[in-house]
């Protein structure tokens, strides 16, 4: 069941509005006006859940006292994993909001295990796009769910322990610096980004909607079929590097944020995809080349 | 209050998971997750083989803390490893204690405990030695601050905590249980040379021992706040200890022979208001006798009931204050000298306030 926007913001304002992303259930309030407006902008299309329902995890973006929300307003963020966050000005508080939901989901998953990676899926193929910051994985997985794809993650590849499935957590995407520009040129519609947030210590940061199909089958897993680990670089000339399996495999650990705790059902899970699965690195020195070649990759290899 | 605090209930009795609805389980869990405990309430939905029966959601959840709680406690294991490496050539004792010692002894009380740290005991004229074969295997110092440095090396009853670089478990290494100032800082002769072998030369604390050495850690020098943890650790360990018809005397003689029958009184109070340990009838009376006067014993029974589970609704704020602070200020008065705890005080005070004035003018 999902809420109308009064009762969500009612229920931000207070004791939390239940906000369902793929398999969690995060209850969130924040004390701030303007940062519920920046939220509820971003999440519009997203399922707020009437409840009551089992609650994975809880974030309170508030203000430490009178003087921090009224007179120098700076956002103090809990989200009970005992940690203690760097407070941002009021004016970032979207960043504090998604920064704390990472973290939860970074640490506090253990049913899944996590590539930091893009994942989008067309044709009941999953593609995951494992790369470090700044490699140009949430450009490219927006870019590619922007072009008929359906999008899963631009940050956490979710995979299902159990059934070895693809898991959608479709969050909002974070671009950064250069690749603002170029996104909103190949989606078009300025509607579907957020405030533009400037100065913050990655630089400029600007969140995108995903395309609402994609919101509206998060609860539809894939099998991984194909991975590509992108590397951009402005002044590459474009090339595609199909990966051994041995080295497929590896690659896969060093991009699991969880696999050492999980174990060994997470070794035996990356063994079969990179089993399965067919790999390559790819160098691109921009959007419409990445997805080209992502393009060509499979049509050359799937069978 | 406290008797209807919900994971309390299903602590002592798992079956009652079969009962809750939602509303029942985000509390439960809330709870569970602030007090570091679900992974607790995994281990004991699979052993009393409820697991299959609670909602989907709801495994999701604790197989989580499931696997945390084991990741963790391997690299606990493993680490113990790479300590027993790094002090190879060191023949004399080392003893490891709290949370390592019950995962290799695998006590009940270790299940699905999440230990992030390794304490290890040893005489005190082996301090050094073994400092430096952890220094030479590339341990290195956690604690950087001269004052904080001098302080341990003086005072505390452990050397500042050590970290591999490569492995993010701290390790502290004791050379006795309680700070040396402590009213109650007992004769650690007698527990170490009590102390049984494990394997080569680690060693554990005799069973009676293993228990004072909780009690004390949460009864004197705790601060008891959202302790329920530790308070289930020393309910575990009575309950698995005292199966051994002979336990009670001589856990009973130990405790006054170790100046600490006042602490046990406090436990085996706790344990049977909070979690109906069974403790005969004989030894509660025995233990009695080191009760505090009668207004101390209130006292401490309105900030104990208030503190142990802090997150009920619709408590006051400023009881739950008073008694937060009013523990925090006895755990520091029994800690040291008034007038050594003065200018401690003073000088952590004056820190934070410096430190917290310094950050909030680089953040605003």
């Amino acid at each position: 069941m999902s809420l109308d926007q009064s009762s969500i913001k009612r229920q931000l304002s207070g004791q939390g509005a239940l906000l369902n992303v793929g398999p969690i259930c995060t209850r969130v309030s924040i004390k701030f006006p303007s940062i519920r407006e920046d939220f509820l902008h971003i999440y519009k299309d997203y399922p707020f859940l009437e409840g009551p329902e089992i609650t994975d995890y809880y974030l309170d973006v508030y203000a430490r006292n009178l003087y921090r929300r009224y007179l120098r307003p700076q956002v103090a963020l809990n989200t009970m994993m005992n940690d203690s966050y760097v407070p941002l000005p009021e004016s970032m508080g979207l960043l504090s909001v998604e920064m704390g939901m990472n973290w939860q989901v970074a640490f506090g998953c253990k049913t899944h295990i996590l590539f930091h990676a893009g994942v989008v899926e067309r044709d009941g193929v999953g593609l995951i796009i494992p790369a470090i910051s700044g490699s140009g994985k949430s450009t490219l997985s927006a870019g590619l769910a922007y072009d008929g794809w359906r999008f899963f993650s631009d940050e956490f590849g979710m995979l299902d322990i159990q059934s070895n499935e693809l898991c959608p957590y479709p969050r909002p995407v974070s671009l950064k610096n250069e690749s603002i520009p170029v996104m909103k040129e190949w989606v078009g519609d300025g509607e579907l980004f957020s405030r533009e947030y400037e100065g913050t210590p990655k630089g400029t940061i600007c969140y995108l909607r995903p395309p609402p199909a994609s919101i509206e089958h998060m609860h539809k897993p894939v099998r991984p079929q194909v991975v590509i680990h992108p590397v951009f670089n402005s002044d590459a000339r474009p090339e595609i590097k199909p990966l051994t399996k041995t080295m497929a495999f590896f690659r896969l650990v060093r991009s699991s944020a969880n696999y050492g705790d999980i174990g060994e059902p997470a070794f035996h899970a990356l063994a079969k995809i990179a089993e399965e699965c067919i790999s390559c690195e790819i160098t691109y020195s921009s959007l419409e080349e990445g997805i080209r070649l992502v393009n060509q990759f499979i049509d050359e290899n799937l069978p | 209050m406290t008797e209807q605090n919900l994971l309390l209930q299903i602590l002592k009795k798992p079956t009652a998971m079969l009962d809750l609805d939602v509303r029942d389980w985000n509390r439960v869990l809330f709870d569970a997750h602030m007090l570091k405990l679900r992974g607790r309430l995994a281990h004991d939905a699979y052993t009393q083989g409820l697991w299959k029966k609670l909602p989907l959601k709801v495994q999701q959840i604790l197989v989580s803390a499931k696997i945390d709680a084991e990741a963790k406690q391997r690299k606990i294991m493993w680490e113990i490893n790479r300590i027993r490496r790094a002090l190879h050539g060191f023949e004399d004792k080392v003893i490891l204690v709290k949370g390592g010692a019950y995962m290799a002894k695998g006590l009940q009380c270790a299940a699905g405990r999440t230990s992030v740290d390794i304490d290890i005991l040893v005489t005190k004229n082996n301090l050094d030695i073994v400092e430096n074969h952890l220094l030479v295997s590339g341990y290195s110092s956690q604690v950087l601050n001269e004052y904080d440095q001098q302080y341990y090396r003086e005072w505390a009853h452990e050397l500042p905590p050590l970290r591999h670089p490569d492995r993010m478990i701290e390790v502290d290494v004791h050379h006795t249980i309680l700070q040396v100032t402590n009213k109650f800082s007992p004769n650690i002769n007698l527990m170490i040379s009590s102390a049984v072998q494990l394997e080569d030369n680690i060693y554990l604390l005799s069973d009676e021992d293993m228990l004072l050495h909780s009690i004390v850690h949460l009864f004197v020098d705790g601060t008891i706040k959202s302790s329920l943890r530790n308070l289930l650790e020393q309910h575990d360990l009575i309950t698995e200890f005292s199966v051994d018809p002979a336990f009670w005397s001589r856990f009973m003689d130990r405790a006054e022979q170790l100046n600490f029958a006042r602490p046990v009184y406090y436990c085996l109070r706790y344990c049977r208001h909070f979690l109906n340990t069974n403790i005969p009838e004989k030894v509660m009376i025995r233990a009695k006798k080191a009760a505090p006067g009668l207004l101390a014993s209130k006292l401490m029974d309105l900030m104990v009931f208030r503190v142990m589970i802090p997150y009920g609704d619709g408590q006051s704020k400023l009881t739950d204050y008073l008694a937060t602070n009013g523990l925090y200020m006895r755990s520091h008065w029994l800690r040291m000298p008034p007038l050594m705890l003065a200018l401690h005080l003073t000088r952590k005070f004056y820190r934070r306030f410096v430190i917290s004035s310094s950050t909030a003018k680089k953040s605003s």
